[in-house]
């Protein structure tokens, strides 16, 4: 039996409700029905939502984890936390959107904006490495400045670590609706390589 | 202060939920969710929450007005007057709000502002104000759903103008979709503005599905050819606020 628990995540709007992270995470297929019969059981009124992490996704397992967890009559909205690849690849159609959505998960310098535009994802949570990495290199910074004007400009919510203190951004520091908590060591994310943008292919590699 | 009229249910049983009649040209082709709900206020509690994001919107560009707006204003408890709410689906956060208001019982605040030009006297019009996003210009698909919703309100109601006052900034996104300057340049102090100096624009109702189709405005493919269940306009209440076309 797993113990299973909600994580917060703080609002960063004046007195709001917390968002929530069903752990541990991801949740696999063969524990789909216990998780859902964990959450069904909690009192989730106090969280604005609930994204539930389910892992790299078959066919198979997206429409059990959507007929599953799609299904639950809970007091909160529930987010099935996707990465931008299964996104693309899976079809989600089926998901009951008056209960549920999709959370964009993992977005990071390499995420195709057009998977941001997607019109069934409504939160999106930044890759917590990614968001450190743009307080300590500039180009970095301006992808997900970019990327934060564009979750803007879609009414979209957004979820990341908490730049704010500690972070010595060239320019404003980018604020997530909902943070997991303060970035812990810069100095640590600034001696791992540096991202590259450049593309042999003379492509763009951002899009 | 007059008292707000008696609440109205979100989602009234039995209410006309769906468009009467499209004021497009052209088929949908395409249905697209949003990551919002677009709806009518509803009760003393939504209006505050509506009240919350425009002050703080206009507080952004005039703080003074920003503060002078935190309260409801009389204009926003009329009975037939509207406002529109736009609520983050994730959590209910307010995004965006706009009034919408008729001359069917009293003029349009703009009219006592600047006496308009004969083509407007005895017409019905419809003056979209307050129109506070919570990202400004940069929530722009918020501002697209409160325009979509305005413009297919006053299209069902029967009215023949839509109105806004635009500073130099938001004066850009009116004269973009085609509104008429209707004083062609000339700016005008707006008293529930501060006094500050504004442009007057007018929408031909009838004439905005051509003016945008024709010249392949950005704007019509979200509002024309793309359907946007999230987009929860109760017609009822529409009708009898604004009467019968």
């Amino acid at each position: 039996m797993t113990a299973w628990s909600i994580q917060p995540w703080k609002s960063t709007d004046r007195p709001a409700k917390p968002a929530g992270q069903l752990v541990p995470s991801p949740v696999n297929i063969a524990q789909f029905e216990e998780a859902a019969a964990f959450l069904a059981a909690s009192d989730l009124s106090h969280f604005g939502f609930v994204a539930v992490s389910v892992g790299a996704l078959s066919a198979d397992s997206a429409r059990k984890a959507i007929g599953i967890f799609g299904a639950m009559e809970v007091s909160s909205r529930v987010y099935f936390a996707v990465d931008p690849a299964d996104l693309e690849r899976l079809d989600f159609s089926s998901l009951d959107n008056a209960r549920a959505g999709l959370l964009l998960d993992g977005v990071e310098s390499s995420t195709p904006l057009s998977t941001l535009a997607n019109d069934s994802v409504e939160v999106v949570r930044f890759d917590d490495r990614f968001a450190m990495r743009a307080m300590v290199h500039l180009r970095t910074e301006c992808v997900l400045e970019a990327m934060v004007s564009l979750v803007r400009n879609l009414g979209l919510c957004s979820l990341g670590p908490d730049l704010r203190n500690g972070a010595r951004s060239f320019a404003s520091v980018p604020q997530f609706d909902y943070v997991s908590g303060p970035i812990t060591s810069l100095a640590e994310t600034s001696q791992e390589p540096l991202p590259s943008f450049a593309d042999t292919s003379g492509h763009a590699h951002l899009i | 202060m007059l008292a707000y009229r008696p609440s109205w249910r979100k989602v009234k049983s039995g209410s006309l939920l769906a468009l009467p009649q499209r004021p497009y040209s052209v088929d949908i082709e395409a249905r697209e969710m949003l990551p919002f709900r677009v709806r009518l206020v509803d009760g003393p509690q939504d209006l505050l929450r509506a009240v919350e994001i425009r002050a703080s919107a206009f507080a952004r560009h005039v703080p003074s007005l920003g503060a002078s707006l935190s309260e409801p204003e009389a204009d926003d408890h009329r009975p037939d007057v509207l406002l529109l709410i736009v609520e983050r689906k994730a959590d209910g956060r307010v995004l965006g709000t706009m009034r919408l208001q008729p001359n069917t019982f009293r003029p349009l605040r703009v009219e006592g502002e600047a006496r308009l030009p004969f083509a407007y006297q005895d017409a019905r019009l419809f003056e979209f104000m307050r129109l506070g996003v919570e990202n400004g210009i940069a929530g722009r698909m918020v501002m697209a759903a409160l325009c979509k919703a305005g413009y297919e309100i006053s299209f069902t109601a029967g009215f023949d103008y839509i109105f806004a006052v635009g500073r130099r900034s938001t004066s850009e996104m009116y004269r973009s979709m085609h509104f008429d300057d209707v004083f062609a340049g000339a700016t005008v102090p707006i008293s529930y503005a501060e006094g500050r100096l504004h442009s007057i624009f007018a929408l031909p109702v009838s004439d905005a599905d051509r003016r945008w189709r024709s010249s392949n405005h950005s704007l019509y493919s979200f509002m024309a050819r793309t359907e946007h269940p999230d987009i929860q306009i109760d017609y009822d209440r529409v009708l009898s606020a604004f009467g019968q076309p």
